[in-house]
């Protein structure tokens, strides 16, 4: 055996360089919920085995090849060993124990993490559509809907939560799978299609936390981005009390007509402007132009869609052209929206005047 | 003693150019179907590297500007993982399947030529109907690789390009299922006189094992994309749940072939890095049996593990699932352990060959380390789906698979030309794509520690990830750098120095015959008394000569 030499040794400093960055990832994202601080323990938990055994093979990998690499002129054959029974019991059975201690640290951690509990301060129905969320938060004690959702498909939804509390987040779609993610929860779960999912979160510290989709949907998938925001139990209160839907803002001082076209952007789930102006009082007409790329059609309803009063007969799914749909005699100061029912985020209003 | 026939030299007249295109047209040459497989393979991997480049010049930048359509970007990627997968990894490992194995056994050819050569031009059928949907309104298929459901309904994925990708790969199905059956019946029944199974080599053990897996799992894939296109053309109602269809049902069947296609193209890179090393540190690999019971319990544990790639649907039994997919470290610890016992006490030498399947050690197991992560449940809920399960998939499948890709041209060129390689240019070669690798793939696990998800066009709202997504496009335009010392290499080595039958001194039968091999494969065979018989003739040999020697003196 020759000693381990000066350049075996700056070798296996390399490789403890080389791993370093490995290390660095464990500040990576410090997790906000106390689901999520299991998950974190567990990571650091395997995170340290990895590198121990990382380093461990690397070396051992490095160390054959400094120590036993041929030496000029020597041509003789090393020792034909073909295997050792002892070694390879010990080294199938040392990969055994460990992957069996993290499975149960695992299993451990999932029935932390997914124990169903009924005690919720909130439970908030996430729902996905091409391109956005909606979440449903059910009616306050004015009566209110808190329906939460981007306002003209522009800013990315904002989940409030209090601080402190168990809240259990229902998930569903009605159209392609999605996938709830917060980094900072270290926490995702799938909006399956025809199923009910869903899962509990306890959000540890105020603050707001990115969060975006992270099943492919589709075209705009990296659009679909929300928000997460801890709030104390008062401000939560407060929010959830005088809480007010957004409406698109349509300038009533527009030109009512009796035949008005809405125009659905090439390749998007988005109005190029969500109004139409209509005379009251009379038959009147409404078109959407599609400008390709994506199914829609064009439905009128009076209220939001989710009340279902619906104005008229709907459209049909087109995947470009136009497509005009007949309306009875419209009222004044009534509330009517249009939808396409295929993005039922693509709301747009209908501003009726005499 | 036995002794090799001095064959006249092979170097028949140069045939006339097209007489050789006819020749390999309607070829069922093992050798030259596996030299066909190799270049339509490689022609693949350089497809799908441009489409890789593409990929990561969008995203050196948060914005993604250089594609402005967001399902052009999704195109990319989900071709990209196609030609790579489809008709890159399997293929290529498909093709020195049909070159070595044959010769490892000391077998004439495949078993069954016209079906072999059948085999081989499926895939060229396959790649011109998969990606013939760029030139169909709408483009190629842009759901993934993964093509889940019901995003790839048709009423979510209207055009062409998705039936296409259907259809392709419904064609390359059939040419792996064939190509599995004719590899199984070549090596159980095509075997030379003593070349039992416990002394065949470990690749043609592997390659085993691997047809095996292919011809158990193949047929659940092959059914999912038969209800996927009925689904999209005819009306079907399998995964859609609009139309009382189940969407989770796709992602079962289709893991439970996509799963063990994972070891489809890593087996056969097992086998090429155990021959390999033994031949480079001068010894025999350690624990023969406990590694071919290894690859056995791999190929077995393989199909009771797909769910993990569901864990975060919350619809599947996480701790069977866990368990089942922490037992397959197991016996890829007991690999490694080999590998590394084989290296231990040798005489080592690093030509190319060696030098990359080194490089496999290494890369390949920082891909095994950080798949322990997300074989956790609760990690793997933080993990799924972002760059870290990227950064997973490339350390296992090009730290492991290309890495044993290019060791495998490196050791078999000579075998196949008759001519050497330059070995400093593969010294080159290696250096430059161990440096691209790692910075394209090892800050991806960075970047889905902090969250960024896979398959987004674009990170507008997080600007902070800009900076290792540029040190990841640098990596990954130096990993295309790294491929024209390759191919400069491979061309210019066609007058390289003649290799003779065994250039690297090494142990199986492939070794035995000249370079490159006869129409028939073998003139002679050896007696076949180990796992080595090359070597134990040589051995015997040299102890002949050196009984001779004293003989005479």
């Amino acid at each position: 055996m020759r000693p381990v030499g000066p350049r075996l040794r700056s070798r296996l400093r390399l490789a403890a360089v080389a791993v370093l960055p490995l290390l660095l990832t464990a500040c990576a994202q410090q997790p906000q919920t106390e689901q999520g601080k299991k998950v974190y323990t567990l990571y650091n938990i395997t995170l340290a085995i990895a590198v121990l055994i990382g380093v461990g093979v690397i070396s051992m990998i490095l160390l054959s090849c400094v120590r036993y690499r041929k030496q000029p002129g020597d041509e003789s054959m090393p020792p034909q060993t073909h295997g050792n029974t002892v070694f390879e019991v010990v080294w199938t059975a040392i990969p055994t124990v460990i992957v069996l201690a993290l499975f149960g640290m695992s299993f451990v951690t999932i029935r932390a993490i997914d124990k169903p509990s009924g005690n919720h301060a909130a439970i908030i129905e996430v729902r996905g559509y091409q391109w956005s969320w909606t979440f449903d938060y059910g009616t306050n004690a004015a009566g209110t809907r808190v329906l939460v959702k981007t306002e003209s498909n522009r800013t990315p939804p904002q989940m409030i939560v209090p601080v402190g509390e168990k809240v259990h987040i229902e998930q569903r779609s009605d159209n392609v799978m999605h996938s709830f993610f917060v980094p900072a929860f270290l926490f995702k779960r799938d909006l399956i299609p025809g199923k009910a999912n869903g899962f509990d979160i306890t959000v540890t510290s105020p603050g707001v936390y990115h969060g975006q989709c992270a099943e492919l949907c589709g075209t705009d998938h990296a659009q679909m981005t929300f928000s997460v925001k801890g709030v104390s139990r008062a401000e939560f209160d407060k929010w959830f009390n005088e809480f007010r839907p957004p409406l698109p803002k349509c300038e009533d001082t527009a030109k009512a007509a009796t035949e008005y076209t809405v125009t659905a952007l090439q390749g998007r789930a988005e109005w190029e402007t969500p109004c139409a102006y209509l005379k009251a009082g009379g038959p009147v007409s409404l078109t959407m132009h599609n400008q390709g790329g994506l199914p829609h059609n064009i439905a009128v309803f009076e209220g939001p869609m989710t009340e279902n009063k619906p104005v008229g007969k709907p459209g049909k799914i087109i995947n470009s052209g136009s497509d005009t749909v007949a309306l009875p005699a419209l009222e004044a100061g009534k509330d009517y929206r249009f939808y396409c029912q295929v993005h039922p985020l693509m709301e747009g209003l209908v501003k009726v005047s005499p | 003693m036995t002794t090799v026939a001095s064959r006249p030299s092979h170097a028949t007249p140069a045939p006339k150019k097209r007489s050789k295109i006819v020749d390999y047209l309607t070829t069922t040459d093992h050798k030259k179907i596996g030299v066909m497989y190799l270049y339509f393979s490689f022609f693949a991997f350089l497809v799908g590297g441009m489409l890789a480049l593409g990929v990561r010049a969008q995203l050196a930048t948060p914005g993604g500007t250089m594609i402005e359509d967001p399902d052009t970007y999704n195109a990319l990627f989900t071709m990209h993982a196609s030609a790579m997968l489809f008709f890159f990894i399997i293929p290529i490992w498909a093709g020195w399947g049909n070159y070595i194995v044959p010769l490892q056994i000391g077998a004439l050819d495949m078993a069954y030529p016209r079906i072999n050569a059948l085999s081989f031009w499926l895939l060229p059928a396959g790649f011109v109907t998969m990606f013939s949907g760029y030139l169909m309104k709408g483009g190629p298929a842009q759901a993934g690789w993964t093509e889940y459901p019901p995003l790839t309904a048709a009423r979510f994925m209207p055009g062409y390009g998705t039936d296409l990708w259907i259809v392709g790969l419904l064609l390359v199905g059939i040419s792996s299922t064939l190509g599995a059956i004719n590899f199984m019946v070549t090596i159980f029944k095509m075997r030379a006189p003593g070349m039992t199974m416990f002394r065949m080599p470990v690749f043609t053990w592997n390659i085993l094992v691997t047809s095996i897996l292919t011809l158990l799992a193949l047929p659940v894939l092959t059914s999912a994309l038969i209800m996927l296109f009925i689904d999209r053309n005819y009306g079907g109602s399998f995964f859609d749940p609009g139309v009382g269809g189940n969407a989770i049902l796709w992602q079962n069947l289709f893991w439970f072939y996509s799963h063990p296609a994972v070891y489809i193209m890593i087996l056969p890179a097992f086998g090429l890095i155990s021959e390999v090393i033994p031949v480079f540190s001068r010894k025999p690999l350690f624990g023969y049996k406990a590694f071919v019971f290894a690859t056995i319990a791999i190929g077995g544990l393989g199909f009771s593990v797909w769910a993990h790639h569901m864990f975060a649907t919350g619809q599947v039994l996480l701790p069977f699932f866990a368990l089942m997919t922490a037992f397959i470290a197991v016996p890829t610890g007991v690999k490694f352990f080999n590998w590394i016992a084989t290296l231990w006490q040798g005489k080592i030498t690093f030509e190319s060959p060696m030098l990359f399947a080194i490089g496999f050690l290494t890369m390949f197991l920082i891909g095994g380390l950080n798949g322990m992560f997300t074989a956790s449940p609760p990690v793997d809920y933080a993990l799924h789906d972002t760059y870290w399960v990227v950064a997973h998939i490339h350390d296992v499948l090009f730290g492991g698979s290309v890495f044993a890709v290019f060791s495998s041209f490196y050791f078999w060129y000579p075998k196949v030309t008759g001519r050497m390689m330059d070995d400093k240019l593969g010294k080159v070669h290696f250096w430059i794509t161990f440096v691209g690798f790692n910075l394209a793939f090892f800050p991806m696990h960075m970047l889905g520690l902090e969250g960024m998800p896979r398959r987004i066009a674009s990170y507008s709202a997080n600007p902070q990830w800009a900076f290792l997504n540029k040190i990841s496009t640098l990596g990954a335009f130096i990993i295309g750098v790294s491929i024209f010392p390759f191919v400069y290499n491979l061309w210019k080595s066609r007058k390289g120095p003649i290799a003779g039958n065994d250039p690297w001194k090494a142990n199986s039968l492939e070794w035995w015959t000249s370079s490159p091999p006869p129409v028939h494969n073998f003139d002679s065979l050896p007696q076949i008394r180990s796992e080595r018989p090359v070597l134990d003739e040589r051995l015997q040999r040299e102890a002949e000569a050196a009984l001779a020697k004293g003989a005479s003196a």
